[in-house]
This record gives structure tokens, sequence and C-alpha cells, in this order.
């Protein structure tokens, strides 16, 4: 092969890539939203942060370890940019090279495979690895810069790693090594790793098994596998060790085995062998359609299938072929990998994914493993057309070569068509090009003149990771402050990490008319903010955020804030000097809180100025003077005892077989209930016992009614049930099996079928001590004079520290003037004893009273109690709605008081007089929230109806219950309307009574940042105190303590105001240290991948050096 | 012949429990994957007992991926669906029949 040919096809790659970004980029805009954010945009800033495995610009503070990956890439574009560059340049500059890499690459494996004379074919073999519905979709169209990376590097992964198996030369390793250094980005979804080591893999056990060469040839291609992928290891060992000495707990706790099981599940239902074999994501092409309606049109669906004219032959050559085998095969393992859970034996997957833990991270098959049907098949597709080829050459030539040329123009022309005319990235018809109002900018420099230490808190705050914009050309998708703003470290939208969300959730919240300025502020310096940058800009509508409008009002009233600077559609306000609290200060002046699983109101309870919330990580170990203690219930649930018949308990359980226990045949039921038992997984194992559970019990019933002993199925029952409770953990599954209330219905009915069954005593007190320890009933039984059956009750626990008296409070207590008394007297049930309690409004929450408690868990139960009627109308007066035939009709109740998180109960009757149904609407700042049809029964007259719908939205202006009847002449009279709110506000206890010798902090603080993960500086405390650091709280941050030579490091750690760190640190004047650790295993992995570059270098100079010398 | 068909009924009695675990995990919900398994097992057992029904198993599997192409278009995905996963399938265990071959030649000389 001559240069001169090399260049052609390098000519081809760079024309063809050219083409495409021009029509990509010709509207002089970047690209941008969705997962990704704008990656494009000042990349300097990007590496700025991510240099860091602890990213304090996504404030409070977020753990990234593995945005390293993404260093060398952007290096890149902050050069580009540095050269003059606009963003949208560097970002089509970016691509270009990745799509000639992409196409050459797979050239050059084309030469290898078909040979180094076979220009057009290997030229051929890079075309349709770049022009693909693969390609298109899931690499360009999903977007995630990871896979692009990853499509770019493949091929030369490939050729390297395969040379060197093969011929063991080392110049092969080097620049595998090399092309791993400049492609690590793609490693940034760790889950491409996997597939990287498994095509290693698969090239390794190609050469030793296809065809088998012996022993000695096996150990030494053993040798260089394992060598080299020590090197690979070593080479990538500065981002893995970063990676994953900190992320497998992140791993436990955000993706269970569960859930991975039901994603690969639910995503495998799109990854059928049509789709797979065609590389189309239908989600992308059918469902949302991003590229229209046209390709459901049976001609695009016929080209979709095009390219089985290629690979159907191309299979068959390639298995027959020495050279091709092994691409054959990988093909078919592809498409295998790809489909996960799909037909055929699909349940491979689903059995690995539950057996091993880490392929979690391949959940996702199609977009994780996929890369390698564009790969395979690109060879196999070649080598189908080399079969047309050889077998037409001689006969009809023209005509041949023709349709040839036709099925290329419609397969990688016309079935592509967003990829050549640019209506690619983005949906055809509103691609995501995003340009950034040049206020941001202007915004972001007056920030940074201001030369002020803190945080920018950015309203309305998002309480998940997204948010879009009104721009022109607007960003929809992740959250991206962090880059528009480099002065100072934005909090602006939620992380899915708890403790980080309920104060997201917080600051999200307390911009309302009612909350008082010392509660906002108080929340405002625990986050350390200095600036609030209010974004009218914000697509706010649905719900979930405030009107801007509404919150400009509210700041622009608040004392506390200075409005400084309106530039374009933001707000800047500063806060006031004497306001503002640093990101490190001591105080010896805090409240203990005793945290509990519901927080989303506790900023509620910081309502009083610089006093702290401490929380230590072992409750157990508390030991410091507080002003206060604040105990929230450890758990809550409502829940509604029912009256079940016996019957209806019995008809709702199993049904039990005709065999029954002492049958000679009855071991058959219990093989095939084993069996089941064995082959399901999950959740459904646990669903399968608890049926298994009721159908022991219905078994012991028809015994007894045949004079027999039910003992045999009580004691299979008794041990299944300790099983369910104790080793299933019943209790932290309810979500996945059908709810609390579900479980609860379902052992309400054992309950009385126990009741009937005698001579099994004890069963039913194990029951029931099963149920209280997995807290699904209360402790106690409730007391109640009243009928239970319509009445829900709501329990708390608390855990009480220590014998004493404690104040019982109630929050939420706007609501009280819709309750009977105001809430003035209420009956609570004390660990089993009724207590009537008298409230008065105090400090913004409802007091009643002291309570005597001892140490130890304590249970609260109250009637859910319903409000008095929030519809004013006297009740008897029937309402007619008729709709004709062409209009609706309806009327509409409003909801007021209205809270987040609260049981709402509709009761009403009514009679449709003609028609056939009506709608019930629960609608929220014109949102349809909930809906239900009411159709005729086979009664006329007047029906009863109950619905109870939970109203869950954060944020709403107004709500309102609508009564609705479609437009078909149809009449319906509602009467005796009833809408109540169910009483759950949430109560916690106070105590006054632990030693009040706290003072008031005396500043002791002074530090520098020279880091996001680095902070040092002076302490001085006359008494000792907490020193408070407003960062997210993690457990490998470091407090290091210096005085008089000595090195104090504090152990004992705490959480401060729900989210952030704090030390508990004795008196005395100290310099300090402030470091998050991980960040050392960056510098320690760089340092062993850099002298393993370095060895290798060395290494293969020495051989050439000895080449030489030869 | 008596060999060849107890043989055929080892291979089957042996196969039909792995490949219906690995298929449906012992499920029958779906009564197709149960009927497409004893098929796979059926044809896995034919083509290891009498290899030269390989080759018409292969012109099968093409035939039953141009069928899933044709249901497709017109509209009938589960059909394509069917027809689609069981071509693959039956590829994917022929090529299993064809390890040793690929072993010993690193291609498979005789389909």
């Amino acid at each position: 092969m001559t240069t001169r040919k090399h260049i052609f096809a390098a000519l081809v790659f760079a024309l063809l890539s050219t083409v495409l970004i021009f029509s990509w980029f010709r509207y002089g805009h970047l690209y941008g939203g969705g997962d990704v954010g704008i990656p494009s945009y000042d990349p300097q800033r990007i590496v700025e942060i991510a240099k860091f495995v602890w990213w304090d610009s996504s404030a409070p503070g977020a753990l990234v370890p593995h945005g390293v990956t993404s260093l060398p890439v952007q290096f890149f574009q902050s050069m580009l940019v540095q050269a003059g560059l606009p963003y949208f340049v560097v970002q089509a500059t970016l691509f270009w090279i990745l799509l000639f890499l992409t196409g050459y690459g797979m050239f050059l494996v084309g030469l290898s495979v078909f040979g180094k004379d076979k220009l057009l074919l290997a030229i051929l073999c890079g075309l349709f690895y770049v022009l693909n519905p693969y390609m298109m979709i899931q690499v360009w169209h999903r977007f995630i810069h990871n896979s692009f990376f990853l499509a770019a590097f493949l091929p030369f992964f490939y050729l390297f790693w395969d040379d060197w198996i093969k011929r063991g030369k080392f110049i092969s390793i080097l620049f595998f090594l090399l092309a791993n250094i400049f492609g690590v980005y793609l490693y940034g979804t760790i889950a491409f790793a996997v597939t990287i080591v498994f095509v290693l893999s698969f090239i390794f056990l190609r050469h030793v098994f296809i065809p088998w060469q012996g022993f000695k040839f096996f150990k030494e291609i053993t040798f260089r596998f394992i060598s080299g992928l020590i090197l690979w290891f070593l080479i990538h060992l500065w981002w893995i060790l970063p990676t994953f000495s900190i992320t497998p707990a992140l791993f436990s706790s955000q993706h269970r085995t569960f859930d991975s099981v039901s994603t690969l599940i639910t995503l495998s239902r799109q990854t059928g062998i049509p789709y797979v074999l065609s590389g189309v994501n239908p989600f992308y092409l059918f469902e949302q359609a991003d590229f229209g309606g046209i390709y459901k049109h049976p001609v695009f669906l016929a080209i979709m299938f095009l390219p089985l004219v290629f690979l159907l032959p191309g299979f068959i050559a390639a298995i027959r072929s020495k050279k091709l085998a092994g691409w054959g095969i990988l093909l078919v393992m592809a498409v295998f990998l790809a489909k996960g859970a799909a037909s055929p034996f699909g349940f491979t997957y689903i059995f690995a994914l539950t057996k091993v833990f880490v392929l979690g991270v391949l959940r996702n098959p199609f977009e994780k493993m996929g890369i390698l049907l564009p790969f395979s098949s690109a060879i196999i597709m070649t080598a189908g057309f080399k079969w047309y080829l050889d077998r037409f050459h001689d006969k009809q030539v023209k005509s041949f070569k023709i349709l040839l040329g036709a099925l290329l123009f419609l397969q990688l022309g016309i079935f592509l068509w967003p990829l050549w005319s640019g209506r690619l990235i983005g949906k055809f018809d509103k691609l995501a090009l995003v340009e950034v109002p040049k206020y941001y900018r202007e915004a972001d420099i007056f920030i940074k003149e201001q030369k002020k230490e803190g945080k920018i808190l950015h309203l309305p705050l998002p309480l998940g990771e997204s948010a879009s914009y009104n721009w022109p050309y607007a960003l929809s998708g992740i959250e991206s402050s962090q880059l528009l703003f480099n002065s100072l470290p934005s909090i602006s939208r939620g992380f899915n990490i708890d403790h980080v969300d309920d104060i997201i959730s917080a600051a999200s919240n307390i911009f309302r008319e009612k909350v008082a300025d010392e509660k906002i502020i108080a929340i405002l310096q625990s986050l350390n903010v200095r600036f609030i940058v209010l974004h009218k800009d914000i697509r706010w509508q649905g719900g979930f955020l405030d009107n801007p409008l509404k919150l400009e009002e509210i700041l622009d009233s608040k004392r506390f804030l200075e409005k400084k600077e309106l530039l374009g559609s933001l707000i800047v306000y500063e806060m006031s000097e004497r306001y503002f609290k640093p990101r490190i200060y001591n105080t010896s002046y805090v409240n203990f809180l005793s945290r509990g699983e519901r927080n989303s109101f506790w900023p509620f309870l910081l309502f009083q100025n610089n006093i702290d919330l401490i929380s230590p990580v072992n409750p157990a170990d508390w030991s410091i003077d507080t002003v206060q203690t604040l105990i929230l219930p450890t758990k809550s649930w409502t829940f509604h005892p029912k009256d079940i018949a016996f019957e209806k308990a019995i008809l709702e359980l199993p049904a039990a077989s005709k065999i029954l226990p002492g049958s000679r045949l009855y071991f058959l039921i219990k093989l095939k209930e084993d069996i089941r038992i064995l082959k399901s997984l999950g959740m459904d194992k646990l669903k399968l016992k608890l049926d298994f559970l009721g159908k022991r019990l219905v078994e012991a019933i028809r015994l007894k009614e045949k004079g027999k002993t039910p003992e045999a199925s009580i004691n299979v029952y008794r041990k299944l049930l300790v099983e369910v409770f104790y080793t299933d953990n019943l209790k932290d599954q309810l979500d996945f099996i059908g709810g609390r209330g579900f479980v609860n219905d379902l052992f309400a009915k054992h309950l009385i079928i126990l009741d009937t069954l005698e001579g099994v005593k004890g069963v039913k007190d194990e029951l029931l001590m099963a149920l209280r320890k997995s807290e699904l009933i209360p402790m106690y039984d409730v007391v109640s004079d009243k009928n239970t059956e319509d009445l829900e009750y709501t329990t708390y626990h608390f855990q009480v520290p220590s014998n004493d008296e404690y104040e019982l409070l109630m929050a939420e207590e706007g609501v009280r003037n819709v309750y009977a008394d105001k809430l003035e007297k209420f009956e609570f049930q004390i660990d089993g004893e009724k207590k009537q309690l008298r409230g008065e409004f105090t400090d913004g929450f409802i007091s009643y009273g002291k309570v005597k408690l001892d140490a130890g868990k304590k249970e609260f139960t109250l009637v859910a109690t319903p409000s008095a009627n929030l519809f004013d109308y006297p009740a008897e007066s029937g309402i007619e709605v008729s709709s004709s035939d062409k209009k609706n009709s309806f009327f509409e109740a409003k909801i007021e008081p209205l809270t987040s998180n609260t049981w709402y109960t509709i009761k009403f009757e009514a009679w449709i007089k003609s028609g056939d149904k009506f709608r019930l609407q629960f609608i929220s700042d014109g949102n349809v929230e909930y809906e239900k049809f009411f159709t005729r029964d086979d009664q006329n007259g007047w029906n009863k109806y109950r619905e109870s719908i939970l109203f869950n939205k954060p944020v709403a202006a107004d709500a309102k219950v609508r009564f609705l009847v479609d437009k078909a002449d149809s009449a319906v009279i509602f009467r005796n309307i009833k809408i109540e709110r169910l009483l759950n506000n949430p109560i916690f206890l106070r105590s006054l009574s632990f030693p009040q010798s706290a003072i008031e902090s005396v500043p002791g603080v002074e530090f520098t940042q020279y880091s996001p993960v680095y902070y040092s500086g002076k302490i001085e405390l006359e008494r000792g105190g907490f020193v408070i650091f407003s960062e997210a709280f993690h457990k490998d941050w470091q407090l290091k303590l210096h005085s008089n030579g000595k090195t104090l490091v504090p152990k004992e750690r705490f959480l401060a105001n729900m989210y952030a760190n704090a030390w508990f640190v004795p008196a005395g004047d100290y310099t300090f240290e402030l470091e998050f650790t991980p960040q050392k295993t960056l510098y320690w992995g760089m340092l062993i991948s850099g002298i393993t570059a370095c060895a290798v270098v060395i290494f293969y100079l020495g051989k050439i050096k000895k080449w030489l010398k030869k | 012949m008596v060999k060849k068909i107890t043989k055929l009924l080892f291979i089957f009695t042996a196969s039909f429990p792995v490949l219906f675990f690995l298929n449906t995990g012992f499920s029958t919900d779906l009564l197709w994957k149960t009927f497409q398994t004893i098929v796979f097992s059926v044809l896995f057992s034919l083509s290891l007992v009498w290899p030269v029904l390989k080759k018409y198993f292969l012109i099968l599997s093409g035939l039953l991926l141009i069928f899933m192409a044709v249901f497709f278009i017109s509209g009938q995905s589960g059909w394509a669906e069917i027809f689609g996963s069981s071509g693959f399938g039956l590829v994917l265990l022929l090529l299993i029949s064809y390890v040793p071959q690929l072993i010993k030649k690193g291609y498979i000389e005789h389909i």
C-alpha cells in the first residue's frame, strides 16, 4: 500500500467529516443540553473544575471522581479557545476530529482484515462504521460525549491490541497505550471500560482458540494478554484509583440490584432482535419520533432492514474464512450482548445481573455494549459487499453496480438524512442549539468584581438536576450555572443525594410571604450564600418552580438583601455583610437535632438566628452541651385499621389446592412451590412467599373444616413468617411489593383467620410482634371510642435520648383554622395512653405543652383528623351540570388551605340523569394532576363516591377539584360534596432542659481556600465548640489541628445544619488544615501512571538502541 | 439408527432444561417462548446428531430473519420479534455446534 493511497483514504474521511460538520454547524451555534449540558462552553472553566474529585463549583459540593477523565479533551478545547476560536468552532473542531478518527480508524482495521491492497473495501468499511443508524441515533443524536470517544477510539484499540497479541510487537502496545491516553474521556462512562475489556479479552480468546495452535503459542499470548492488561490498568490508574476508592458506596446506594434488573427489563423491551440487527433505538426513532414520523413509513422501514442484504451473505462468508471467522462470532456476540434481556435467551442477562452486582453498570446494554454492533457489522457488511462483487463480477456488471450503488445510497444516504442535513442533535424540527445570552457573562463579571467570598444561590431553584430557559437558542437539560458563573460556586440544582437535597429543597421553598426573615437568613447563612441571582428567563411553569416575578417581589422586600444589578433577565442581589456567614466558622451555640426519615420540613426548625443544628453521625456518642434538643420522628406512617369479615378474608387469600397437608401427595404441592420460589428473583420471590403464607392459612381452615388438626400448615406458616419478616426484611421492601397499605390489608386478613383457629396459640402473637417490629402497625393498639372504620391514624416513632420533659410541637400551623377547635385541643395516644393536650400557637408551631418521657423508643399516635368541609356550599343543594353535544360543562371547588404531601378526601353523591359518565379532576396551577372517570352502574339514582388524593407538588399557587361532564348531552347532579384535608402535619419534640451553658459564639476562624479540596488557617477558641464547614457532608473531609508541635485529628463526625460538615474542637489556639483526602488517590494514581508511561517509553527506546547497535 | 435416536433423545433431554432456563428462567407465562425453546432444543439436538442438517437450519435461520423484516414492515412487530429472535437464536445454537470445527480449523469448512 503506497503512502499516496493512505493519503487518498485520509482525504475521503476528511472530506466526509468536513461535509457533515459544515452541515451540523452551519447555524453558528453550540450544541448542548440533555445529560451533558454544554461541555464545550468555557472548557478552561471545566478544566479548573474537573481536575479535582470534589466539585465545589456545584455547590454545596459534589463528589465527581471520574470527571477527571475529561481533562485531556477539555485541555485541548481550552487551547483552541485561547487561540481565539469561538466556542461553536471549538466544538465543531472536536467533532470533526472524532468523526475523522472514527472513519479512518475503521479504514485501518479494514486494511488489516481484508489486506493492504484492498483500498476500496477498507474505505467502505470505514463508511459503514461512520454511516449507520446506530451511529446516527445512539451516538450522535444521544449526544453522550463519552460515546463519541468510544466510537472514535475503538478501531485504534482493536488494531494495536490485535497486533500486540498476534505479533507481540512492543510498538503496538505503545500505540495502544497512547490511544488510551488520548481517548481516556470514553471512560467517563465507567461501563465503557467493561466494553473495552470485553473487546480485549475477545481478541485474546480468538487468537487462543480460533484455531487452537498449541500450548506454546497459548503461553506466549497469555503472557502478552496479561502484561498488556496490566499496562492498560496502570496507565489508567490515575482515574481508576479515585473513582473506585470512593464510588462503590455511591453505586450501592444509587443503583440497587433490583433497580438494575428493572431498568434492564424495561429497556430490553426496546431492544428486540429487529431493532438490534438494524442498530435502531425505537424510543428515539419511533416513540419520540425525534426525526419525524417519516421513519414509520413502510419505505423507510424497508430501508431499515437493507443492511441484512449485506449482513447475511457477509456472515456466511465470514465464518467460512480463516481471516474473518472471528468477526462473524463477534457480530453474534454483539447482538446477544446489546439486546439485553430481550428474546432469545434473555434470562441469561437477568440471571447474571442478579448474581454479579458489578454488572449493574450494563443495565442499559444497547447503549453500553451496542457500539460493537456497527463495529463488527462494518466488517461483515463489507464482506457481504465483497461476496456480491466476487459472485457477479463478470455478469451484467453495469446493472449490478447500479443496483449496489442504489442500495448503498438508500442505506447510507436517504435513511440517514438527519445526519447529512444537520437535523441530528435535538429534534429534527427543534435542534439542541445553545447560545448563552451575553448578560450571563456580564453578571458573572459583576460578581467577580465584588471580590467577595461565598456562594451564589440561583433562583428559582430546581430540586432535580435539569432546567430549561427561554433563550432564543435555549439550554434544556442539566442545569449548568456552575459553568456560566465561574466567579463563585453556584447553588443551582438538586443532586439526588438525600441530605444535600434536603437543604436544596429548603432553599427552594423558603422564599414565601409567610416565612419569617430570620428563618430565611438562617438557611442562607448555613449555605454560605453571598449573592442571589434571580433568573427571570427560566421556564418555571409546571408546578415545580416558583414564579420569578413573585420571587422578585419577595426578594425586593427583604431588608437583608440589596438589589445590586439588573442585567438582561438576571437580577443580582447581595446579602448584607452583617448577615453573611463564611464557609468555615466556629460556634458553641448549637441545637442538638436527632434526624428523622422526613426532613423536608426541617427548615422550619431553624427559627433562631445564629444557632446551628448539629446531628451526630452516631447519636449514642452525644455528650455535648446544647441549647435545645430537637427530635424528629425516626418513622411515621398513616394506617387505616380495617375490620374485615372472615369470609371475605378467606376469599381474598390464595386458594388452597385439594391436596392438603397430611396427604401422601402433598409433597408435590411443596415441590411445585419450592421450584417457583427457586426460579423467581428479587421481589417476585418475596411476593410468592407472601402468597404462600396466605395459602397455608387457607389450608389450615380447610383442615379444620375436615375435623383435622391444622398444626402442620401452621408450623410451615410460622417458619415462612420468620423468613419473610426477618430474613427477607419485608419492611425494607414495601415500595416494591405494593406498598404499606397492601401489606397491612394482607396481614389484617391473616389476623382475622388466626383468630378463628384453635390450638395455634402464639402464632397470632408472633405475627403481631413481627408487624410491630417492622413498624407496620403501632406498638400499642389504638384505643378509640369512635367507629374506627372511617378513621385513619398516623403513628410517629421517636428515639428519646434521656429521661426528661419534652415539649410536643406540630408544624404547619397555618392550617389550624379548618380543624375543630383550631387544633387547640387535641388527643394524642402516647405509648398506648390517651392524652388530651391543649395547643398554643408559638413561634410558628402549635405547642402541646410538655410531656414526661423516658429514654428509648416512644410512640405517638393520633387520628388523621378530617378538616371541616373545604367546599363552602349548602350540602343538600344539588348542583346540576349539563353538557351539550358540542361542549363540556363543569363546576369547580377551590382547595384552601393547600399544603404539599397532604391527603385530600373528596366525598360526594352523584346522579347521572342522562349520558353515562362524568369525570373528577384535581387541577393545580392549570395542570390536571389527577383524573378519574365514573360511569353509570346498573342502579339509577344517587350513588355515593369517595376519592383520596395525595397532593405532593412542592410548589403550587392554587388547586381545585373539578366535576366535569363530557360533551354528549349528559346531565349529572352532585350533592353532599365534602372536601376534607387529612391532618398529617409533622410533629416533633423539643427539650430545653439540657444545660444551657452555651454562650454567644466569638468568631475564631480565619482561613484561606487554596483549592476546592484544601483549606488552611487558624482557629482560636476560648472554649470548646464546633467548627462548621458549609460544604456537603462527606466522611472523607479531614480536619487536622496543629498546636505546639502536636497534631490532632478529630475522629468523631457531625452533620451540621442537616447537610454540612462539623467537628468538635477543644479550647485552644490552632493552625488547621482541612482536606478532602481522596484527592490524594488521584495524585498517587497519576504518579503510578506516569512512571508506567515513562518505563514503557524507556524500554522501547532501549530496544531501538539495541536495534541500532545491531 | 437406534443409537442415533438415543443420542438425539439424550441431547434433547440435557439441552432442553438449560435452554429453557436461559430463554425464560423456567417461566411458562409466554407460550411462544416455551414453544421456541422446544424448537431450539429439537433443532440443536438434530444438528448435533445429523450435522448434515446444519446447512438447512442455517438457511432456515436466514429465512426467519427475512420473515422478521417482512412482518416488521407490514406493521406486525410482535411476529417480527418472534421470527427475529427465533432466527437469531438458531444462528447462535448453530455457531455453538460449530465450535469444535472453529477450534480445529479456525473457520467453518463445511456448512
